[in-house]
């Protein structure tokens, strides 16, 4: 899209430099051929606007919803956040008792270990 | 800010799917079973003394292979998510905790091997408990 843009604005550019050399005094300065280029290019922005529309819903009368989109995405932000947060904290809930275990089990073989050699 | 290691570990706990720890489930279960289905007399010894008391080997070996065979073909059919997965994710964790719990209580002091058998049993814990923990945190989240 962006490589169709420069090509026509060169094109444009070149047109009018080639016209402004070759103008007699009286003729005026905007050329058939920049009007053909400014047009095609306004063709495709237009269908590209087009385009960008149908990724929105249709609101009660039809027309394009941009609020609830923005809306939408604001709250799956949030949804997100909390999820997140949520999953970080049972994480070190799960830590605290994956490591009390280990470390129970550790202390009941140094235990037995210890009772062993005492007797 | 979280710790980048605490963010790391959340990630592999919550966001990974279970499919390669369902998978080692399955094959310790295949193992246990040819294990258990081998000629001689395996319960003979005092380490499966309580599992003995709730049948013969040749039962349990039945009874790990139908299970292996249940978790693969979870696997196999993408049926993870399923009330069956679930409810035999239910059985599985209650199945390995048993045999842990069976082998700890039979003979001390435990045996080395069993450290494998512990991380299997909490593996199948995970499998069973970690869809109703993730349900509590969408349900925080306003997801019904």
């Amino acid at each position: 899209m962006q490589d169709t843009t420069e090509k026509l604005q060169r094109r444009a550019t070149d047109i009018i430099a080639k016209r402004a050399q070759d103008r007699a005094p009286d003729t005026p300065c905007v050329s058939s051929e920049y009007v053909s280029v400014l047009h095609d290019e306004i063709e495709t922005i237009k269908r590209k606007l087009v385009l960008i529309d149908t990724a929105f819903l249709r609101d009660d009368l039809s027309g394009v919803d941009y609020g609830s989109h923005r809306k939408d995405h604001l709250e799956r932000q949030k949804t997100k956040a909390i999820i997140t947060e949520y999953k970080i904290s049972s994480t070190k809930v799960l830590l605290g008792i994956v490591i009390t275990f280990v470390l129970g089990l550790v202390a009941s073989g140094f235990l037995a270990r210890v009772l062993e050699n005492v007797r | 800010m979280h710790n980048k290691y605490l963010s790391s570990l959340s990630r592999a706990l919550w966001d990974s799917d279970l499919i390669g720890t369902r998978l080692s489930l399955s094959m310790a279960e295949f193992f246990w079973a040819i294990m258990l289905l081998w000629a001689g007399d395996t319960f003979a010894r005092p380490t499966y003394y309580h599992m003995s008391l709730i049948g013969n080997e040749e039962v349990w070996g039945l009874v790990f292979l139908l299970s292996g065979m249940t978790q693969f073909s979870i696997v196999l059919i993408d049926d993870m998510h399923s009330k069956f997965a679930r409810y035999f994710a239910c059985w599985n964790a209650t199945l390995w905790m048993f045999v842990v719990w069976s082998m700890v209580a039979s003979v001390y002091p435990p045996p080395a091997a069993i450290g494998g058998e512990i991380a299997l049993a909490l593996a199948a814990g995970w499998v069973w408990l970690r869809p109703y923990i993730l349900a509590e945190g969408y349900k925080r989240a306003g997801y019904h």
